[in-house]
């Protein structure tokens, strides 16, 4: 038999045909799973709403009002706020500690997000 | 073009849509990626992580190339960096491998009336560099255009012309050798 190039296509073509290879039946469960937790993640960090500027501008006379108070019982009533500067600074340390904790628990979940975005994958051994 | 309709599902907050996507094409993407990554785990664990990249950039994706493409061209680049390499395609060569034989051809076609056809084929390809399996397979059997081609390996036209010809002269080739092995060790 003669074959011309559109025979040898043909010939390749129908070689080819379901040669297609399977993966693990599992394979579209498994990734569902790893992209419902992204999702999931990704809601609890994401605000519904970006803070406009009058939000903003409210938010820091709340923070100013609470300060000015705190500051008014600070100088009105001496003796107790000595008091109150002895229990601050036994829970300091542990606010510290907590506080860092949280934000480097943040900072590092967005780390590795924005790592996984941009096709970053930690070197295997 | 339901893809489109459950692209859009997707991004309007239907997560569960995604699972579409990856029902109509996880076979190929794996194929593709087990062509380039030569083992079952190695390709499964590609496949994956191409289609968390398409889901985590779906909505960058503006409908001007085809899905399927653009998801290949993620597969693709996904297997280069598992492999840690920025190509596996051979630098350009415009020289043509001699065409095929008559006897190439012949016995080749003998196969399509056995039954183990699929895995013999499958075993030749596995013979094959990655990067011609991974031409053959875009090309003769999910059917991409050359233009798709192009977009998915960044290849030229006259490039994928070329080895997609060498591609097919080594397939034959490994597969006459294969039959000829087989025969003799039936003897």
């Amino acid at each position: 038999m003669k074959w011309n190039e559109q025979d040898k296509d043909n010939l390749t073509r129908r070689l080819m045909q379901e040669t297609v290879e399977k993966p693990s039946s599992d394979l579209n469960s498994r990734i569902m799973s790893m992209i419902l937790k992204k999702a999931t993640i990704r809601k609890a960090f994401t605000f519904k709403k970006p803070v406009s500027a009058m939000q903003f501008f409210l938010l820091l006379i709340v923070y100013v009002l609470f300060a000015a108070g705190g500051l008014y019982i600070f100088f009105s009533k001496p003796g107790e706020t000595a008091e109150l500067m002895v229990f601050l600074k036994q829970i300091f340390p542990i606010f510290l500690t907590v506080t860092g904790g949280v934000s480097f628990f943040i900072l590092f979940g967005l780390l590795d997000e924005w790592l996984q975005q941009h096709g970053y994958k930690i070197p295997e051994e | 073009m339901e893809e489109r309709k459950w692209i859009e599902q997707i991004l309007a907050g239907d997560v569960q849509s995604f699972s579409c996507l990856i029902a109509k094409y996880e076979k190929m993407a794996y194929t593709l990626a087990f062509r380039v990554m030569g083992n079952k785990e190695e390709a499964e664990e590609v496949t994956q992580d191409a289609f968390i990249k398409v889901y985590n950039a779906l909505d960058t994706f503006k409908f001007e190339s085809k899905f399927s493409t653009w998801l290949y061209r993620i597969v693709y680049c996904t297997a280069l960096s598992a492999l840690r390499q920025q190509k596996i395609f051979t630098d350009y060569d415009e020289a043509r491998p001699e065409d095929l034989t008559e006897k190439e051809m012949d016995s080749a076609a003998s196969l399509l009336e056995r039954n183990d056809r699929r895995e013999i084929i499958s075993q030749v390809m596995s013979l094959l560099a990655p990067d011609e399996a991974m031409l053959l397979t875009l090309f003769y059997l999910e059917e991409c255009s050359m233009d798709d081609i192009h977009q998915i390996t960044e290849l030229t036209i006259s490039n994928i012309k070329v080895k997609l010809h060498r591609g097919r002269k080594h397939f034959y080739e490994k597969l006459q050798q294969l039959m000829k092995t087989e025969a003799r060790s039936l003897l």
